[in-house]
């Protein structure tokens, strides 16, 4: 790139400026099309109505943005290269200070086009905000902790966390707040984002359309280990639901060995008990996940660690090296760790 | 002739016309107090761009190591915080103080000692903000701060009381400094100046001004609140106690939305004196262009929650806020026309001032157009608190606001010192600029389609992200080297000796008149004028703009 | 020479002082707005609160002080006429007694809360009722120490027919905080 004041050199920034918007649009739509393929928990590869709503609202104001990005930077480039001042020029050009038919055009055709993505935004939001429908056929109420999400099925009398299984083809309601901060709840393969608060109940609709694995974070900042608040949420059939929940609903593994009921001791009558809950939850709001079925679960510590007798032998061990300033803070002595181990590995 | 009579007899700052720190210090001179803060506000802005580097390190790699969760939340606070509060807002100031007195034809603005005032104590907020980091952690909880995450029971050390101690000086600072404009501005224009008349610079000066009136005092309410909480016991954010977890984004918002016109603004009116002189014609359409910033000014008050399209309000307060957020785009639009039928036609002189006002007009289109989909409710619910307002924040904020403010920098350089920036290395920080923020921004709106969540430390393998982050990584790096090439510049052209051009650029506005710098009472005579470009009148008698009825 | 293009209003002598107080007060009243929107929007949360706000003694004392403060703003209107016709000694002596009335008004809210029992870790209700009040307060503050320079600048014989700035800005916040305590003693007490 020369940087001289010899009379050519300008032309060639020029040229590459407007080569460069063209590959980062092109690049951008590549990527975008890839994106679908990367497994990236993103919206342009719904999987419900709602997303999919959402995705091709988001496509048609894409390629709109796109066409005035283009005119835009075309006039901006035509005019760069051909209103170039030339070194041996010293006249002044015409001095024109307005036109007041072309104000008032780049004036209107702006408004039409907003009135146009109004009437869109109205159509898209009715129908993606859409009121209760009439029946429900999963309700799931949502907390918001820090850090980490409680799924509690309260008509089913069971409660988990990190991992969210739904029904395919089901009218699934969310009541969604928050036990302390504000938290936003976001699958964005199912649905668009919604905020947890504390104190006010926020409520959204969904219906996944294809069975799945989909990511999801807490997308409002929440504090030391926001990003570590991550959700499993998992679209499985009708049956496969069914069985899941009748899994939950069994009652608490009962000790069968000393080990265990030194394990089960442990966590009922020592320090676990403070944060986390065991066996009937009965509505009780705990500051740790209830870990009646822990290891039904495929992951933990905010869905950021695979749920293994490694990770979690190494969770007891030390939970703070794993997710650094976390509201665990133990100090197990090795043998407790391996009474609990033996308990904590039978809670299916 | 009170004209006359009062101008010759307008007293001047004896105590700091001199050389020496104290005359510094002890300075009311608009033009000394307009190098302080943009001399503060650079400082302030390379802090803010090292941390920027500190987060874009960390972000390069998935479950990178660099920093940690507790230390990136400090960081990305604090590199919001500077850059809005400190640099941004404090650059356009200094801009402002030292230009517009000038291009009103006034000897200073009208209450100089509360100029000096509102610099010290914007000086003294910056500090005071930054020595949280040595006394028990800087302020972690973002910079927009949302309760109840920073009430005391979950925000426990004193890094939320720094930011609100400073908020409230800062945004005490900035209000006496809009009060001094509004009334320099009314109270002050030389003879022949009506209000149709001034400079585009001081026109969004003045509009950003009445804005800011307007605008802080929210949110000198919700800092109050929120300290009294965290100080006194109060429960205004505590939900638990009858208050209200969202109280504080309306009232943080009805601020935060006008807030980023105040930055913008002042750069639009930049770009608006450079491109004419380096197109050598009158800005087209130059009324149209002072309504557009009026109407923003005053839209810009209807939005506000726009930035809460998720805390689900009831539907149709929300498309009441996207409606106005698109009609908010209007205004926005015709100034990108006026300034391409500005530059159409003309004899365009890609010196490094141009250089920088394009990049805005093409970089600002980008972050306007990311605007527009944000007000699309359904299409925010997945977009909003993701990379994709990374991306658009800094289209506007960096493309926009800080490319208009190199502009200015280049331009005004040699009337604030006698001297001219080096081209050539003015040039490569252009190049470099450019490049290095599209690469570290655009991919940003990837990720924001991809689900990547803002304000997280990390992020997982596996997700598709990580290849983004690591150019932009690359990207923020340019940048950086960019910058590097500016300081290195301001510092070789201020060690070379003053060539004092009065005019180099064969500009417009009166400031040109005054000398290279110009002397302590800026003009012997106070000039009358009779067109918007009184020294293309002067230099240009048969082609006067008031020749042409303008 | 074109002198008569420029506007003779921006010159006229205190003309800049009082531009520049009316742009203070502008964003004051929006300070008080902005406090009072979020005094609503707690209450349209809480339906429970029982409103109007009472303190043991009723309504007698604020209602008491509302009567002072629209005395005080008459008195100090007596006062700019006053010195607007030169006399100097009515006018020294509206503007001491302005600052008394402001005196008697700060003792009386001082009074009021003391009785009440509120304090401001009580629930959200109490805590914006006292701030309001507070804010206000501090703002009388401030007005009552212009009033003060500006009455001692009076007794040192400053001002006249001809000059007396200091005094119409004086009285003009003056109104303002008179014209906010009214505004809130209207949202606060009787609505």
């Amino acid at each position: 790139m020369s940087m001289g004041n010899r009379p050519t050199a300008s032309r060639v920034p020029l040229i590459m400026r407007i080569r460069k918007a063209w590959l980062l649009t092109t690049g951008f739509v590549v990527a975008a099309g890839l994106s679908g393929c990367a497994g990236s928990p993103t919206f342009l590869n719904p999987a419900s109505s709602i997303s999919d709503h959402e995705a091709g609202l988001y496509m048609v104001i894409f390629y709109l943005a796109l066409g005035v990005f283009i005119i835009v930077e075309a006039l901006l480039a035509y005019a760069l290269i051909r209103f170039r001042k030339r070194d041996d020029d010293t006249e002044e050009p015409r001095q024109v200070y307005g036109n007041m038919r072309l104000e008032v055009i780049w004036t209107a055709i702006p408004v039409l086009l907003v009135l146009t993505l109004f009437a869109l935004t109205v159509s898209t939001a009715n129908a993606v905000a859409a009121p209760k429908p009439a029946d429900s056929d999963v309700r799931i109420h949502v907390i918001g902790h820090q850090w980490w999400w409680e799924f509690e099925y309260t008509d089913y009398g069971f409660t988990t966390a990190n991992e969210l299984h739904i029904p395919v083809g089901a009218n699934v309601q969310i009541d969604l707040d928050s036990v302390d901060v504000i938290h936003s709840f976001w699958v964005p393969q199912l649905a668009g984002k919604t905020d947890a608060i504390p104190g006010h109940t926020n409520y959204l609709w969904l219906t996944a359309g294809t069975a799945g694995t989909y990511h999801g974070q807490c997308v409002e900042f929440c504090g030391v280990n926001h990003a570590n608040m991550r959700i499993k949420a998992v679209a499985e059939s009708e049956a496969d639901f069914k069985a899941w929940v009748q899994g939950q609903q069994q009652p608490l593994y009962q000790p069968q060995t000393p080990q265990e009921q030194a394990g089960q001791d442990y966590i009922v009558n020592q320090i676990c008990s403070n944060c986390h809950t065991l066996g009937e939850y009965e509505g009780k709001r705990s500051i740790g996940p209830n870990l009646t079925h822990l290891m039904s679960r495929s992951v933990f510590a905010g869905a950021t660690y695979d749920l293994n007798e490694a990770n979690l032998r190494s969770w007891l061990q030390d939970a703070q090296a794993m997710k650094p300033g976390n509201d665990m803070i133990v100090n197990l002595s090795s043998e407790d760790i391996d009474n609990l181990m033996a308990y904590l590995t039978q809670l299916k | 002739m009170t004209t006359q009579a009062e101008a010759l007899s307008a007293p001047q700052a004896a105590a700091g016309s001199g050389q020496g720190l104290l005359s510094w210090v002890m300075t009311v001179d608009h033009k000394r107090i307009g190098i302080m803060y943009l001399i503060t506000a650079t400082a302030f802005f390379v802090a803010g761009g090292i941390l920027a580097l500190l987060m874009r390190t960390q972000l390069a790699q998935p479950n990178a190591t660099v920093l940690s969760n507790a230390a990136y939340n400090e960081i990305f606070t604090m590199h919001g915080t500077t850059m809005i509060f400190l640099a941004i807002m404090p650059l356009g100031a200094g801009f402002g103080n030292y230009f517009v007195p000038l291009m009103i034809g006034a000897r200073d603005m009208a209450f100089p000692k509360l100029n000096a005032l509102s610099y010290w104590l914007y000086l003294f907020g910056g500090l005071f903000l930054f020595s949280s980091f040595v006394f028990g952690g800087a302020p972690d909880a973002g910079w927009f701060a949302y309760a109840p995450l920073t009430e005391k029971l979950y925000s426990i050390n004193h890094g939320m009381d720094y930011w609100g101690l400073s908020v409230l000086m800062l945004g005490t600072a900035t209000t006496i400094g809009s009060i001094n404009f509004v009334v320099t501005t009314i109270q002050m224009r030389a003879p022949g100046m009506s209000f149709t008349r001034m400079p585009m610079f001081v026109w969004m000066t003045f509009v950003t001004s009445v804005i800011a009136i307007f605008a802080l005092p929210s949110l000198t309410t919700a800092t109050l609140l929120l300290l009294l909480d965290r100080l006194v016991g109060t429960h205004f954010y505590n939900v638990s106690a009858g208050g209200s977890a969202l109280l504080w984004q309306h009232l943080f918002w009805f601020f935060g939305h006008p807030e980023v016109y105040i930055m913008i603004l002042p750069a639009m009116g930049l770009i608006s004196e450079v491109i004419p002189v380096f197109s050598r014609k009158p800005l087209f359409g130059f009324m149209t262009v002072v309504y557009s910033g009026i109407a923003i000014g005053i839209l810009g008050f209807t939005v506000w929650a726009h930035h809460m399209f998720a805390t689900g309000m009831a539907i149709g307060a929300l498309l009441f806020f996207s409606a106005n957020s698109f009609i908010i785009g209007v205004p926005t639009g015709v100034k990108i026309f006026s300034w391409l039928a500005t530059m159409w036609g003309g004899k365009l002189s890609f010196k490094t001032p141009l250089l920088f006002a394009i990049g805005f007009v093409a970089l600002f289109t980008i972050g306007g157009l990311d605007g527009v989909h944000m007000a699309v409710l359904p299409v925010d619910w997945q977009i909003t608190d993701t990379y994709y307002v990374v991306s658009h924040i800094h289209y506007v904020l960096f493309g926009g606001a800080i490319f208009g403010l190199f502009s200015a920098m280049f331009y005004w350089f040699p009337k604030m010192s006698g001297r001219q920036l080096s081209e050539t290395l003015g040039k490569w920080q252009f190049w470099l600029m450019f490049a290095g923020m599209n690469l570290t921004f655009f991919p940003m709106h990837m990720l924001g389609l991809l689900g990547m969540p803002r304000r997280i430390y990390t992020y997982a393998d596996g997700l598709g992200w990580g290849i983004w982050n690591l150019i932009e990584t690359v990207g923020a790096y340019l940048v950086a080297l960019g910058i590097l090439f500016f300081l290195i510049n301001f510092f070789r052209t201020m060690a070379s000796p003053p060539t004092n051009e009065a005019d180099p650029w064969d500009a417009f506005t009166l400031e040109w008149k005054a000398s290279s710098p110009p002397a302590p009472y800026n003009f012997a005579e106070i000039p009358s004028v009779r067109s918007r470009r009184p020294l293309w009148d002067e230099k240009y008698p048969d082609k006067a703009d008031w020749k042409q009825g303008e | 020479m074109t002198a008569s293009t420029a506007s003779p209003a921006r010159f006229r002598p205190g003309s800049t002082a009082k531009v520049g107080l009316l742009t203070v007060i502008a964003s004051e009243i929006f300070f008080f707005a902005t406090a009072l929107s979020a005094y609503f929007f707690l209450r349209l949360e809480h339906p429970e609160w029982s409103l109007p706000a009472q303190t043991p003694t009723g309504l007698l004392i604020p209602s008491l002080n509302t009567l002072l403060l629209l005395a005080s703003a008459l008195v100090i209107r007596q006062a700019q006429r006053a010195i607007a016709a030169d006399r100097t000694k009515m006018a020294q002596m509206a503007l001491g007694l302005t600052f008394v009335l402001g005196l008697i008004f700060i003792g009386g809210q001082v009074f009021d809360f003391s009785q009440s029992g509120l304090k401001p870790d009580d629930a959200a209700f109490g805590g914006i009722f006292m701030a309001l009040i507070a804010f206000h307060a501090f703002h009388v503050l401030a007005g009552m120490v212009y009033l003060g320079i500006t009455f001692a600048r009076a007794l040192l014989g400053d001002f006249s027919a001809n000059h007396h700035t200091s005094i119409t800005l004086c009285a003009w916040f003056w109104y303002f905080v008179v014209a906010v305590w009214l505004t809130l003693f209207g949202a606060l007490y009787l609505v």
